[in-house]
């Protein structure tokens, strides 16, 4: 698994690629968590376009990140998952706390709105 | 900020304080029946000349009573003996009950009941012996005064703790049971107070001789020949020494109550008659034409004074008497009361518990979330290098705001570049400071310092957040459980006393019957009996007799009869379910894994209700498996003591964000399956989709609700349906679904399946996941099957 991280006007733009099973999943959590403790992040958008593969390890580091986030007023985004990871997010009951958008773009929009 | 621990503080009530106006005291049938009582029993003698029960029942009073309420009574005892003592005597009365009074209220005042009823006799056989023997002017000394005075102290002291037992049913009043032991003594009382009722002749009718007639009638018809016959034989009996009525008259009573009670069975004609033939037959076989004639006067008058009284009084009289309601009220409602009470202090202990959890969590943390701020870095610039330079006043006082814009402008490129070099000063501050490079450390210094310190700030407000949620946790469990325990001990007392009546008659061996409301819907009929000698009633006969108490039908779903059991079978009886599901099972754990982390459970939570709960922990192995297992036994512990299943679902997320600094969560898929109504209804938490085949259409059942653990409060969404038979429930788990090739993929198996057996079906799904991806399992695969067929009456009986 591959993660890049950009920190962008306070929202933190993490690119995973590859699976996120596991034995991933603990990296991921130390890496955003760096992340946000050293840099002032407010959002957090997950583009998930090149995710392939993603089990409840994975899911739960997604929900712990946004419980995380939340408490500091912040919000979560899930961009370009594919139909397969939809699904899962879906039935997860991800889509009914954080915000599903087909680009990172679209969190600029996003914003404004509600602003 | 101030800290709570315990108690939680109250909420205060707007409403202000009224004056309260206390009711008028409502007028209690002691109120009335005590006061006639004592002037009767003041008015009544043995023989003329004996007076026994006054001393007796105030003795009685005072014991029972206290000084207090007996003082009432102590008054009217005296205007009875006003009433037929000469006036020579009322002083000596009057000095004898008035010792006894105050001798009775001082000795007895601390002493069980039990001691009372030693204490008592002695204290009044003394009383009366020692007034008898000093105090009385015609005592003379001879062996008949002697012999009176210790017949008339005797008497006072047995009928003393004869009244004494008859006091708790008369301060009882209506409605309360009497118990076998209260019975008697009570119709002691009411004979010796009849004996100083004042005789008077309403025409040819005999007002007090009608008054004993309708008390034999009613205690029979109330309490059964046996009691019939007692009472009218004690009634007898002290009339007969206390008015002089003729000996034959105790016979009378007795034979009266005694038939009487046994014809009641037939209602109040039944009883009637009863009780006029056995009078009229002894009437004219022992007594005179004339005596027999008043007799018969007061019989009618009685007895239509007993048509007209209302049937419903006379059942309360007759439940106060029943030997069977009795038994069976003290039986279940005693230990009902102790155990509500109980569950009521536990109620309100884990409502204190969970509100000062509660609160504890509101008030910990700070209410804003910590944020580094530039600005407040320039704010704490220490300007140490500054103290001894020669611009500082310069710099921080005339060109303030310069230099402070220029500290903005510095910190923001360290903040984006994490490094700040002398090119990146501006450049009117750099010309102007002369230290720079000293200004530049101390900066860089300051800037790390408040970076570290918000880190550290943003930790600990992220620490105590997770307390807090954790805290919340825990006084949400135990809210949740106050409101689990607000289930009252509940049981249809109606058709329990029903069932165990007609088992009773039917000679049957019963000990004890329980009907119990069962989930809101139904009931369930625990039966406890003698072993029988093989003719196996728990089959043939008492499910047709609790058919024909509740109306409904009930086969024996449980028996346990055997040694272990005391000798006894403990039968339960259940509404007959429609329906019963056939389970098929199929596991397989990830390579590599010893165990999978995926669990399940197959259970009947409740009569007729069945649970098929499937959980994926999260990862694979032991400690999934571990944790996945918890959740479906606390699952089901919460659904069998009653817990709604969203509550029970509640109750096990609190639980698991205790421990939750690992973020591990986990998935549920639960189906409650109701074998009566026909009905599943299902829960998920996280879980993929669930599969309902009917006939050749398959039905997906998605969830899209949040896996347990996660604390976040959302509406959940639950699914219901109908069942019928043949229908085929299928629940697995997501490494499952994932190897199978998606859900259409199911759905086409499913489609295909010819009425395999579950278990085949749940095999097939298994090697069909193996297959397609060369015998590697990569995560854990579940599989439960369910079909559903109508149960037939054998199927459902226990034997």
């Amino acid at each position: 698994m591959e993660v890049e991280k950009e920190v962008k006007n306070k929202v933190l733009f993490v690119r995973i690629t590859g699976e996120v099973d596991l034995k991933e999943a603990d990296r991921l959590r130390r890496e955003v968590d760096e992340i946000i403790e050293n840099y002032p992040v407010k959002d957090i958008v997950f583009n998930l376009k090149n995710v392939n593969f993603i089990d409840s390890s994975g899911l739960g580091v997604i929900l712990g990140r946004f419980k995380k986030i939340r408490s500091l007023g912040g919000r979560v985004y899930l961009a370009s998952a594919n139909e397969k990871i939809k699904k899962i997010l879906e039935l997860s009951g991800f889509f009914r706390i954080m915000k599903g958008i087909s680009r990172e773009e679209e969190v600029w929009e996003e914003k404004t709105h509600e602003a | 900020m101030e800290t709570k621990i315990y108690p939680f503080a109250r909420r205060k009530s707007n409403v202000k304080a009224r004056e309260v106006k206390r009711p008028l005291k409502k007028l209690k049938p002691g109120d009335i029946i005590f006061p006639v009582l004592a002037f009767s029993l003041g008015r009544a003698s043995l023989a003329g000349d004996l007076y026994p029960f006054g001393p007796a029942f105030l003795g009685a009073a005072v014991a029972y009573l206290g000084p207090g309420e007996a003082f009432f009574l102590f008054v009217f005892l005296l205007l009875g003996h006003i009433f037929v003592l000469p006036e020579r005597y009322l002083i000596y009365k009057f000095s004898q009950l008035l010792v006894l009074f105050i001798l009775a209220g001082i000795l007895l005042k601390n002493l069980n009941f039990k001691k009372k009823t030693v204490v008592l006799p002695l204290v009044v056989f003394g009383v009366v012996a020692f007034f008898g023997v000093y105090f009385d002017k015609t005592f003379s000394g001879t062996p008949l005064d002697f012999i009176k005075i210790g017949l008339e102290a005797s008497f006072s002291a047995i009928l003393s703790v004869v009244f004494f037992l008859a006091f708790p049913a008369l301060k009882g009043g209506p409605g309360r049971i009497v118990t076998g032991e209260e019975l008697l003594p009570l119709m002691f009382v009411i004979g010796s107070a009849l004996i100083g009722f004042p005789g008077f002749f309403l025409g040819p009718l005999e007002v007090k001789q009608t008054i004993i007639h309708l008390t034999v009638l009613l205690t029979a018809f109330s309490g059964g020949p046996g009691l019939g016959a007692a009472g009218g034989a004690v009634l007898g009996v002290i009339l007969c020494f206390g008015n002089g009525l003729p000996l034959e008259n105790i016979g009378i009573y007795t034979f009266a109550g005694l038939l009487s009670g046994i014809f009641r069975q037939f209602g109040k004609i039944g009883a009637l008659i009863g009780f006029l033939l056995a009078d009229v037959v002894l009437a004219f076989y022992l007594q005179s034409l004339s005596a027999a004639k008043g007799l018969a006067y007061q019989m009618l008058v009685a007895s239509g004074i007993f048509l007209l009284i209302p049937n419903r009084n006379l059942d309360g009289l007759k439940e106060m008497l029943d030997s069977v309601t009795r038994k069976f009220q003290l039986f279940m409602d005693q230990p009902r009361e102790i155990a509500r009470e109980r569950m009521n202090e536990c109620r309100e202990l884990f409502l204190d518990l969970g509100n000062s959890f509660l609160e504890l969590s509101a008030t910990l943390g700070p209410e804003v979330i910590p944020e580094f701020r530039i600005e407040e870095v320039v704010e704490r610039f220490p300007k140490e290098t500054c103290q001894n330079c020669t611009f500082i006043r310069l710099c921080w006082e005339r060109e303030f705001f310069g230099t402070y814009h220029a500290l903005l402008e510095m910190l923001t490129i360290l903040e984006n570049k994490g490094q700040l070099f002398k090119s990146d000063v501006p450049g009117f501050f750099y010309k102007r400071c002369l230290r720079i490079k000293e200004f530049l450390n101390e900066l860089l210094f300051t800037f790390l310092m408040e970076k570290e310190k918000s880190r550290w700030q943003k930790k600990l407000y992220e620490e105590e957040q997770l307390t807090k949620s954790q805290l919340k946790g825990v006084g949400e469990i135990f809210l949740e459980l106050n409101k689990a325990l607000d289930l009252d001990f509940v049981y249809d007392q109606k058709n329990t006393v029903k069932i165990f009546k007609r088992l009773w008659e039917e000679n049957l061996p019963v000990e004890t019957v329980l009907a119990k409301p069962a989930g809101g819907r139904g009931m369930v009929v625990e039966v406890k009996s003698a072993r029988c000698s093989g003719t196996r009633p728990c089959l043939n006969k008492i499910p047709v007799i609790i058919a024909e108490e509740t109306g409904g039908e009930f086969v024996l779903q449980q028996k346990r009869c055997g040694q272990a059991d005391g000798g006894e079978c403990h039968l339960n009886y259940l509404p007959m379910e429609d329906l019963e599901g056939r389970i098929g099972i199929g596991m397989a754990g990830k390579t590599g894994e010893k165990v999978s982390g995926d669990s399940y459970r197959v259970v009947r939570y409740s009569p007729g209700k069945l649970a098929v709960m499937l959980s994926d922990g999260m990862g694979s192995g032991e400690l999934a498996r571990r944790e996945s297992n918890a959740c479906l036994l606390m699952v089901e512990r919460l659904l069998s003591f009653g817990l709604s299943p969203q509550k029970a679902l509640e109750a096990v997320d609190a639980l698991i964000r205790l421990k939750n600094r690992q973020e591990r969560y986990l998935t549920l898929d639960l189906a409650l399956i109701d074998l009566i109504s026909r009905q599943v209804t299902f829960y998920k938490r996280g879980a993929v989709t669930s599969f309902l085949k009917r006939g050749a259409a398959v039905e997906k059942i998605t969830g899209g609700n949040l896996p347990l653990g996660s604390g976040i409060e959302l509406k959940p969404r639950e699914k219901r349906q109908i069942l019928f038979p043949g229908d085929v429930l299928v629940l697995m788990s997501d490494g499952l679904l994932d190897a199978l090739g998606g859900e259409e993929r199911v759905v086409k198996v499913l489609l295909e399946d010819n009425d395999l057996s579950p278990e085949i079906l749940a095999e097939y799904f298994l090697a069909h996941a193996k297959l397609r991806h060369q015998n590697v399992i990569t995560d854990d695969q579940t599989v439960i099957v369910v079909r559903f067929f109508e149960k037939t009456r054998s199927e459902q009986i226990v034997r």
